[in-house]
């Protein structure tokens, strides 16, 4: 009785093992696959390479950590992107670097060109970036992940587990309150 | 002129968000991920749980038998108070037909103790002596008036004359 108990017990453990070798392949993969949109989540809210990539790093950490707990791994990606938003919103809050913003590649090709232009553009960038700063985080978050790796509404809305239409309204009020701040700003 | 203004807006957000992580970033997070600390297993709660309940079954069933070899221990009764002193007694000893041994701990054992700690053919015998000693006195007697430190009176011994024959030389 007590060695079969034993023996039981040892083959559960072997199967637990075999188990966790399988999740950290996996994981591995899903490493891969979204580490550039962790990347990005994190440098839309803080526009700060280093910063970005230290929130997209504890994201994959806390994911890591709860990974064996998600049953369902199409919800990875969605999951993640709620993980890193939190962490890069709680890092802005925080971190003073935040106002040390990196300028976007556009601002660099523009500067190559014309000073001037490149002066305006940063200014454009800015204010693009101020009024999107002050749109309700719902709202903040939709405009960020449909303009991400060119996902339309029907990414957004899965990365998001929301109804697509939902995703349009949400798009739809925020750009109408982007275009209010913005003939605020030229005016 | 306002949905220029979105497209513009849209350009400017999908051109700042098109930066890519530096290349060594993954390495990173695996470097990280490698420094965590064994993650918990899922199940292993319940593999550790049986393990060490399956361990704790086994060393109480050593310990249970252990003890049963041992058998009982001096110390687990008390010896019945000494019969000899009650039985000497002038009144009759209705006593000794009361357990001999009292249990303090273990009240299982009371027949074990007696066979331990008074074989029964002893207690037999001595039973029949103190009957015998209630019932006609002790087998010798003791002058009341003897003293330990008197003199011993022996009387005179008397030794008769052995008479010795002449020998007869002449016989030959």
């Amino acid at each position: 009785m007590g060695s079969a108990g034993m023996r039981l017990q040892a083959g559960r453990l072997e199967a637990a093992i075999a188990v966790d070798a399988d999740l950290e392949r996996e994981f591995e993969t899903l490493l891969v696959e979204s580490s550039r949109l962790a990347f990005r989540v994190a440098f839309a809210v803080l526009r700060h390479r280093q910063d970005a990539e230290d929130v997209a790093q504890e994201a994959f950490i806390k994911a890591h950590r709860h990974f064996h707990r998600l049953r369902d791994r199409s919800r990875f990606r969605p999951w993640l992107v709620r993980v890193t938003w939190r962490l890069a919103l709680d890092r802005q809050r925080t971190d003073r670097r935040r106002m040390v913003r990196e300028h976007s590649e556009s601002d660099s090709r523009g500067a190559a060109g014309n000073e001037q232009d490149a002066a305006v553009e940063r200014d454009r960038a800015a204010r693009v970036w101020t009024a999107i700063d002050a749109l309700p985080e719902k709202l903040r978050l939709v405009v960020v992940l449909v303009n991400i790796e060119g996902h339309d509404v029907a990414g957004a809305a899965e990365l998001l587990r929301l109804p697509a239409g939902t995703v349009k309204s949400r798009l739809f009020l925020a750009r109408q309150k982007l275009k209010e701040s913005l003939s605020c700003a030229t005016k | 002129m306002r949905d220029e203004m979105i497209t513009d807006v849209d350009r400017q957000i999908q051109e700042a968000l098109a930066v890519d992580p530096s290349p060594d970033f993954q390495a990173r997070v695996r470097i990280r991920l490698s420094e965590e600390p064994q993650r918990h297993r899922p199940g292993m709660g319940w593999l550790v749980s049986g393990v060490i309940g399956l361990a704790a079954v086994a060393a109480l069933a050593m310990f249970v038998s252990s003890r049963d070899d041992v058998g009982p221990r001096a110390g687990d009764f008390v010896a019945p108070p000494t019969q000899s002193a009650a039985a000497l007694e002038p009144v009759p000893p209705p006593a000794t037909e009361q357990p001999v041994a009292r249990p303090l701990r273990r009240p299982t054992r009371v027949n074990a103790a007696e066979t331990v700690l008074v074989p029964a053919a002893e207690r037999e015998a001595f039973r029949r002596f103190l009957r015998a000693v209630t019932e006609n006195g002790l087998p010798y007697a003791v002058p009341l008036d003897a003293r330990d430190d008197a003199p011993l009176s022996v009387p005179g011994i008397t030794i008769d004359p052995i008479v010795i024959a002449p020998i007869d030389s002449t016989a030959e």
